[in-house]
């Protein structure tokens, strides 16, 4: 595997064909209370900083040059996801627990868990379960969804929005445009799932296969957007 | 010996809350997601419920500062009271800053199954979820 270029019509090639490669070295920090296909996205946005800044000429390989580029995103990743108060131990292994038993339940299932289930799964009684995923809608969405402080992260968005994913479009009619207004306070991750949420009526469980992300992280970015959009509602007094 | 109340017994077991609207709602959202985990509602209804009492305690629906919520359920459905409701709240349409429009009811009826204003005896929006198991 040894690129000689990286032309605009290769790239997608070349994501594709070292992806694997994103999926080995996010498979080493799975089991640390993140998903392992939230990694896989992450790592996957180092795999695409690689690429860009990869120069054939120098006589390294592609692979060697970006693994501690993955790498690095990867930890930032963790180093950057950080729970807003203080969150005992104990609360964010059984938060892992039920996220894990969430998704495999889910598939399992082809259907979403109860919450008697997920006690089961998770081996926690139903009062843990519940603790636990409310723990879990606290856990900060900062690193995936707004750019870091700093640095020009933007287009790293646009590019993790675009890895595998169709193009958005978000002017939808005006008659069915109920929410638009508010939607230009979103960021574009949380407007794409607004859209498919409340405009294509796809449920949560679908839009986290359809982005490629963790049932629970869609949950807390519909959350996070609807907090946005009842901000933004005015009642006129008749 | 089982002492887990039946589903059809939960439901004869109404539950009322009034909580001050302001810095509240976290706390609304623990009772509705602890009270709908009581019937056979999956992980994604349970949320949609939750976001659903959130977000209309968050759009400055209420009347008021305080909120009174009212959960009761039959063999079909659990059905929420919120209110009270700003009379000009329950008429159309709602707009934001921008004078764009935004319907709140368009999106809460995309989280449950029934969501529709009552206005008598007391301005209340009524929000239903089918206890059926979900796809």
């Amino acid at each position: 595997m040894q690129p000689e270029h990286h032309e605009p019509d290769s790239r997608e090639q070349l994501i594709e064909e070292y992806m694997p490669l994103v999926r080995s070295l996010a498979r080493r920090f799975a089991g640390r209370g993140e998903q392992f296909e939230d990694l896989v996205q992450v790592g996957s946005v180092g795999l695409i900083k690689a690429i860009d800044r990869y120069d054939p000429n120098r006589g390294v390989e592609l692979a060697s040059y970006a693994v501690p580029t993955i790498i690095g995103e990867i930890k930032r990743h963790f180093r950057d996801r950080v729970w807003p108060v203080s969150v005992p131990r104990r609360l964010k292994e059984n938060s892992h627990r039920v996220s894990v038993a969430l998704e495999e339940l889910t598939s399992d299932l082809g259907r979403s868990p109860t919450i008697p289930e997920l006690s089961h799964a998770s081996e926690l009684d139903q009062e843990q379960v519940l603790e636990a995923l409310e723990v879990g809608r606290a856990y900060s969405v900062r690193s995936l969804s707004a750019p870091h402080e700093g640095e020009d992260e933007f287009s790293e968005t646009d590019r993790l929005e675009a890895l595998g994913s169709e193009d958005a479009a978000y002017e939808v009619a005006e008659d069915r445009a109920v929410l638009a207004g508010g939607l230009v306070e979103l960021d574009e991750r949380e407007q794409r799932i607004i859209h498919l949420r409340f405009f294509e009526g796809l449920t949560q469980s679908q839009i986290a296969v359809e982005i490629g992300i963790s049932q629970m992280h869609v949950s807390r970015l519909i959350r996070k957007a609807l907090e946005t959009l009842a901000g933004k509602i005015e009642i006129e007094e008749g | 010996m089982s002492v887990t109340p039946s589903q059809e017994e939960r439901g004869t077991r109404p539950v009322s809350l009034s909580l001050p609207v302001e810095g509240f709602v976290d706390v609304a959202r623990l009772v509705v997601g602890g009270a709908a985990s009581q019937f056979t509602l999956g992980f994604e209804a349970i949320d949609d419920i939750q976001l659903a009492v959130e977000t209309i305690l968050r759009a400055g629906l209420i009347d008021g500062d305080r909120a009174t919520l009212e959960l009761a359920s039959d063999s079909e459905s659990l059905a929420i009271s919120i209110g009270p409701i700003r009379p000009a709240a329950l008429d159309q349409p709602i707009v934001d800053a921008e004078s764009k429009t935004i319907d709140p009811l368009a999106l809460l009826r995309q989280l449950v199954d029934f969501a529709e204003p009552r206005r008598e005896p007391a301005p209340v929006l009524i929000l239903r979820k089918s206890l059926a198991p979900s796809a």
